[in-house]
């Protein structure tokens, strides 16, 4: 009776790079509301200075959630964009988002951001 | 070596949104004001002043109503609410009637109304004006 073996070896493989992430925050300045009253069905546009860390502008491929938190934490999406040159003014790096009303309430209009890494 | 951006959130800004309560306007505030005008000249109130009160029929006989935006007022007369012993005023009613103003409000800004009244009282040869006033923002919110 003869037993079966594999003899080591490798194969000819593929190529990898791992690249290292340069991670910065996002910094919101001077927000702004052309009206912190208005009515139900009408629109309105925030406004923000946004840069990262370091002074520099944000990319266009950055993702943000326009929300509005009423008292209790409920929280209503108002808009979600990216930084696109519409959006976002690189040179001034001002961002201006147009919204409509949510329901009559009082809130806080913020910006908020999951990690995004540039996509490839 | 590539960019990546922390999860975060902004500060945010205070944001107040308010209905538009749409209703007819009967101005319970004006009403008084002229019940309390009516008495100071002497005027004894008979009865309420409410539509089921009023004859429809002779509203057409008011001098002065004018609208914008779809709103209305008119100003009628001849009806026996009040009583007083001035011989020029046998009765006065008003009645205001501003039926869905809120449809025709401007969608910019904080929209108002004014509405001008003037209660004439006329004796055979000539007119007296009895009251003479504007009421602003007419138009309320929830």
């Amino acid at each position: 009776m003869s037993l079966i073996g594999y003899r080591g070896g490798s194969s000819t493989g593929v190529p990898l790079t791992v690249g290292s992430v340069e991670w910065h925050d996002v910094i919101v300045t001077n927000e702004r509301l052309e009206r912190s009253t208005m009515m139900e069905g009408e629109s309105q546009s925030y406004r923000a200075t946004v840069t990262d860390d370091v002074g520099n502008a944000i990319q266009s491929w950055l993702s943000v959630r326009l929300v509005a938190v009423d008292s209790n934490g409920n929280k209503i999406k108002l808009a979600e964009v990216s930084f696109a040159p519409d959006i976002y003014n690189p040179d001034t790096k001002e961002v201006a988002i147009a919204f409509q009303a949510p329901p009559a309430g009082q809130y806080t209009v913020k910006l908020e951001w999951d990690d995004q890494i540039q996509p490839s | 070596m590539v960019i990546g951006y922390r999860a975060g959130q902004s500060a945010g800004v205070p944001l107040t949104v308010e209905s538009v309560q749409r209703t007819t306007e009967n101005s319970t505030g004006l009403l008084e004001d002229l019940d309390a005008f009516l008495q100071t000249l002497g005027f004894r109130k008979i009865a309420d002043l409410t539509p089921e009160n009023l004859n429809r029929d002779v509203t057409e006989k008011c001098s002065k109503s004018s609208g914008v935006g779809g709103c209305s007022a008119s100003v009628s007369g001849e009806f026996t609410l009040w009583e007083s012993q001035f011989p020029l005023m046998g009765a006065i009613a008003l009645y205001l009637e501003i039926p869905w103003c809120a449809d025709f409000l401007p969608r910019e800004g904080v929209p108002t109304c004014s509405i001008n009244i003037e209660i004439i009282g006329e004796g055979d040869n000539y007119q007296v004006t009895l009251l003479k006033r504007q009421y602003s923002t007419c138009v309320y919110y929830a």
